[in-house]
Formats: C-alpha cells, structure tokens, sequence
C-alpha cells in the first residue's frame, strides 16, 4: 500500500492532455493499487492519475455502494438527462461551485488487463465519471461553473438541501 | 472529485460509545447532546442512535467474536480502535442495508480520521472475518447456560445467573432478547386539556403515527416522531409520554379528588403528573426530590400541562420532615433503583457495576421507612421501583413490613389482562409489553395494633 501525493490546481500537469494506455503491465497495476489507496485516504469519491503527476489516461471512481471502478482509457458513449448541484475537488481543496451535469452517463473504457467493458450509473457517480475524463484532457470543474462559493454560500447551500431532503 | 462531508453518523455514534464507555456518560443523554452539537439532520440522527445503542446492545457479542479473529484481546485495544470495531461489525452482522463493504471501508477510513492510521489494517483485517463469515459464525463459547445467554444476548453473567434463578430458562432467553429490540414510545393523554379523540386527530395532523394502546386507557403507541418534544400537541401539554408501566402505579394508588398527596422521589414528575390528572387537577400533590435543578424542570412541566395542584419541594428521602407527620393520604415512593427494568430503553445500564447496585436496597429501606410516617393512618403507601430483582422489590417490602405492623399491603385491580393483584406486582417487558416495573400498594391500619 503506498500513498500518492495529490497535486494541487496551479501545476501544470493538470493541465495537459494525457497520453492512451497501451501497456497493460505491473507498473500500471501499482498505479492503480496507489491511486485506490489515496482516494479512501483522501475521503474523495474520485481520482485521475494527472492528479499525482501522472500523464496517463486512468482514473479510479467510487460508487454508491462504495465499490471503486478502474477506468483505462474511458470514454463517454452515452448520457440522459441534467443534474445541477455542488461539486468539488481533492486538487482545488475547500473550494465547491455549482455544476450542471448529465443525469445518467455510460461510459466505455479498458480494465486493468485490458479487455473492453461498459459502465452505467446516475446522480453522484455519473458526475464523478464525467469530472474524472475531463482531467484527463486537462480540465478542472472551475472551468465550468460561473464562480466558487464563499464559505457563508455554501453553508446557506447545505441547509437549502437538507430543508428539500427533509420535504421528501 | 470530491464531497462536502457533513459530520456523519458514524462519526457521532462513535463520540457517543467512547463518552459511555469513558466518562460514565448515559447513552440517551449522550446521544442527544452529541446529536446537537454536531447538527446532524434526522436521518442522520436516526442512524447514529441505531448504531450507538446496536453496539451498546450487542457488545459482548460482538467483542467474543472480535477477539476469535483478533491476536490482541478485546479488553486490551485502544478504546477508539475497539468502538471502531465494533461499529464496523455491528453494520455488517445486524444492518442488512448496509453493504458489508461499505462497513469495512467507512472504518478504515474513520480509524485514519481519528489519528490512528496504523490500525487501518488491524480494522481492515479483521472486518473482512465479519464479512466473510457472515453467514457462517463462530459458534458461542460452551460452558453454563448462564454464560453462553450472556454472550449471546449481551448481558452479564451475574444478572442472567439473577434470572435464571427468578424466573427460569425459558422467560430469561425472552427477557434479555426482548431488551435488545426497538420500543415504541407510549404517551399518556392530558385529560386535564383534551381527550384521547381529539389528541389523536392533532398526533395524525402533526404527521405522527399514533395507535391506541392495547389495554391501556387514553394512552397511545407513537413511532416516527424524531423529537417529540417539538411537536404542538406536546408543547401545548396535551400529553405526556410515559412508559405504561410507570402509569400503573397512579392506577394502583387509585388518587381521590381532593386528598392529600406526597411523592417523596418525583423527578421528573411523570407520576405525580399521572396522579393530578386522575385527580382532576383537585387536592395537593407535594412533589419532593433531593436535586434543586430538578425542582425547576418539574414545574416547568407542571405549567405546560395545566397543571396547579403540585408543588414541589427540596428534600432528601431519607430524612424526617416533622411538619409532614401523618398528614399524606397518599405517599408514593417510587425509589432510586438499579434500573434493570428499563434495560430495553437504556441499553447501558446492564452494565452499572454490581458493587454499586448492593447498596441499594438498604436506602429503598430507609426512604421507605421515612415515607411511611407520612401517612395518615387509613391512609396509603406506595413502593415502586424500575426493576425486576427481588433483593430491591419483594425483599425490601417484606422487610418493611414485618418492621410495621400498623401496615399491610392491600389488593388492587388493574386493566386486563393484569386484574387483581395480591397487594403486588412485579411487571415484565416480556410478558405485557411494559417496562419491568414492582409496585406494591399498603395500607396504614386505623388502631394501633394491641
């Protein structure tokens, strides 16, 4: 088990398109193994390897039932619908700002050996697939949201929530 | 990407188990000073006294399967590592709902959280056992019935061993399973403001699913109600909540309108209340406790529900009031008491040191004794206690008596399925649904015996 440093917005590997995969070897299953470790350590939901310095296309997502997806070279084939809510990023830490994404995403993309498979999921995990290939062509959620709420919007946010979850 | 994280449940249920298991801290006030302070919402709230009292609840059990997987014992871990554990296995052997995975994840990250990252694979480790074998436990130690029903339902040895001689096999293994699971709240209607009709049409407007109780008059079964305290049939003291049990000691005092009454123990007021209303608010109820703060929270009651005929005064139990010499038709003593009757509502106290419970019966003595000379005589004496052990129920009674002739217990009837008692009974959750519960009525003899 080895922890990754994860960089933070500033650097320029977060800015950089990464490259395909193509070896599916021991190095890239360390990687994967270090990613999966720094996720549960960071308390995130999601992790792509620009974020520990690495100019690779992977990414690691955690899903509702706290199961984490290894995604090599992952594309998005299909999405439905529209969720606008908070989002946030273990490279921009404390900041959150209001993002519009697709409700449900299908997403394509090779396992750790190589072989092909499909992944569909909605709400939570389906934002975090779009945020994660997005990093992956250099791009952070602050390029798509109007601006980062101060500490007092967010706080009102959170309680705006809980007042709409308690109605349920 | 990441989450705003609001302070979670898990998180407050462990400070909840570390502050009982600790500081000597009682799980229900814990929990919801705990809950308050960290803000949670109340499905939150929801799922961190399930998780609080489901540990509390099965800690033995789960520490005996703890320890066949761990090389270190129980008792020698760091208490956070240990309630961590025990949080973890909770969720996995008893909440269906909760992914064994997400259990065993959710601990490793919280033993990191609270500063001791080099336990994540001891955690890991040995949830993943739990997970595992799930379906497939270790079977329970062998050895005496009294030991394996206190593993198995968590309780100690030496109050099984208690009931086992009391009550025989088959009623211990119902009693200590019944103490593990979930009790509705019974509320008692206010007759003093409302009715049981109108009180339960404002319980259904206020989004409470409120059921009549079985066999207990203007009582009624609540459940899904979060804090009851806030709803507006309860602020405006249409009703009180109180266990049916402790309601039965204001039946077998049978109050008159009119007469003189003392409760020499009565915080927090729930029988004296109890009393006034049957009472129709007519007469005097002298409400006596031994800590002032208290006094404050009874009169604040009083006054929400309507109620004028209590007073309250500061006095200790055990010490003689001459002005009250004989002057009490009715004097209640529903004394302090090990509490083992109300285990299913406070799971902790199955665990109060039994040195500290052998004392008791000789201060339920004193202050029975103490209120006894305030009645007048024909007048009558209650004893009642929240538990079920004979040496602080029967035994304190029998001695009582055979000390005062000028008293004898008399019979009283109580709604069916109980009926008529012989001057006593000892009520079990088990048997009716009530907290386990003594209640003994007496009688002061007119003439001085020859």
């Amino acid at each position: 088990m080895a922890l990754r440093k994860i960089v933070l917005q500033g650097e320029e590997c977060l800015t950089k398109k990464c490259r395909v995969v193509t070896d599916f070897n021991a190095r890239l299953h360390t990687l994967l193994d270090d990613m999966k470790d720094t996720l549960i350590d960071s308390g995130g939901v999601g992790l792509a390897a620009p974020q520990v310095g690495i100019l690779r296309r992977v990414c690691v997502v955690m899903n509702e039932d706290d199961e984490i997806i290894e995604l090599i070279n992952p594309e998005i084939v299909a999405t439905e619908g529209e969720q606008t809510g908070l989002e946030g990023c273990l490279s921009v830490p404390g900041k959150y700002g209001i993002v519009t994404r697709p409700n449900v995403v299908r997403v394509r993309a090779q396992d750790r050996d190589g072989a092909w498979f499909e992944v569909e999921d909605e709400g939570l995990t389906a934002r975090c697939f779009c945020h994660e290939i997005e990093h992956l062509d250099g791009h952070l959620f602050v390029e798509r949201t109007d601006h980062l709420l101060t500490d007092e919007e967010l706080q009102e946010y959170i309680r705006q929530q809980e007042e709409e979850d308690d109605k349920e | 990407m990441s989450e705003v994280k609001r302070s979670s449940a898990r998180d407050t249920a462990l400070e909840v188990l570390l502050q009982v298991s600790g500081a000597n801290a009682w799980s229900d006030g814990s929990l919801k000073r705990t809950i308050a302070k960290n803000k949670l919402e109340s499905r939150d709230a929801a799922l961190a006294t399930r998780l609080a009292y489901g540990v509390i609840q099965n800690r033995m059990l789960l520490d005996y399967y703890i320890g066949c997987w761990c090389t270190q014992r129980p008792g020698h871990l760091e208490p956070v590592i240990l309630n961590i554990l025990r949080l973890g296995a909770y969720q996995i052997l008893f909440m269906d709902r909760i992914p064994s995975r997400a259990a065993v994840n959710e601990a490793v990250e919280m033993v990191k959280r609270h500063g001791r990252p080099k336990a994540a694979g001891l955690i890991n480790a040995v949830l993943r056992k739990f997970s595992v074998h799930r379906e497939d436990m270790s079977p329970l130690p062998d050895g005496s019935l009294a030991e394996r029903l206190s593993v198995r339902y968590s309780h100690p040895q030496w109050l099984v061993q208690h009931l086992l001689d009391q009550i025989g096999e088959e009623e211990t293994e119902r009693f200590l399973r019944c103490n593990n699971e979930i009790v509705p709240t019974t509320i008692q209607t206010n007759y003093l403001l409302t009715d049981p009709d109108t009180l339960e049409k404002e319980l259904h407007q206020a989004g409470v699913s409120a059921e009549m109780h079985p066999w207990l008059g203007g009582c009624f079964l609540v459940s899904g109600t979060g804090d009851l305290e806030r709803l507006e049939p309860f602020q405006q003291g249409h009703f009180m909540v109180q266990d049916p049990a402790a309601r039965l000691v204001a039946l077998a005092a049978q109050p008159v309108p009119g007469s003189r009454v003392m409760d020499v123990c009565a915080a927090p007021g729930g029988k004296s209340f109890s009393l006034a209303i049957d009472m129709g608010d007519r007469g005097q109820i002298l409400s006596c406790d031994i800590h002032p703060h208290k006094l404050n929270l009874m009169e604040r009651s009083a006054q929400r529900l309507g109620i004028s005929c209590v007073r309250t005064a500061l006095a200790d139990g055990r010490e003689f009031h001459a002005v009250w010499q004989e002057q009490a038709d009715l004097v209640v003593a529903d004394v302090p008491c090990s509490g083992l009757g109300i285990i299913r509502k406070k799971p902790d106290i199955r665990y109060k040191d039994p040195g500290e419970l052998s004392r008791l019966p000789e201060i339920q003595g004193q202050i029975l004794s103490n209120a006894a000379r305030y009645v007048r005589p024909g007048g009558v004496l209650i004893y009642s206690t929240c538990t079920v052990l004979r040496a602080e129920n029967e035994a304190v009674t029998d001695d009582f008596l055979a000390h005062h002739p000028d008293f004898e217990r008399e019979s009283f009837t109580l709604p069916q399925p109980i009926g008529e008692t012989e001057g006593h009974i000892t009520l079990w959750p088990q048997r009716l649904d009530t907290d386990g519960f003594y209640i003994c009525r007496m009688r002061k003899k007119t003439e001085e015996p020859e």
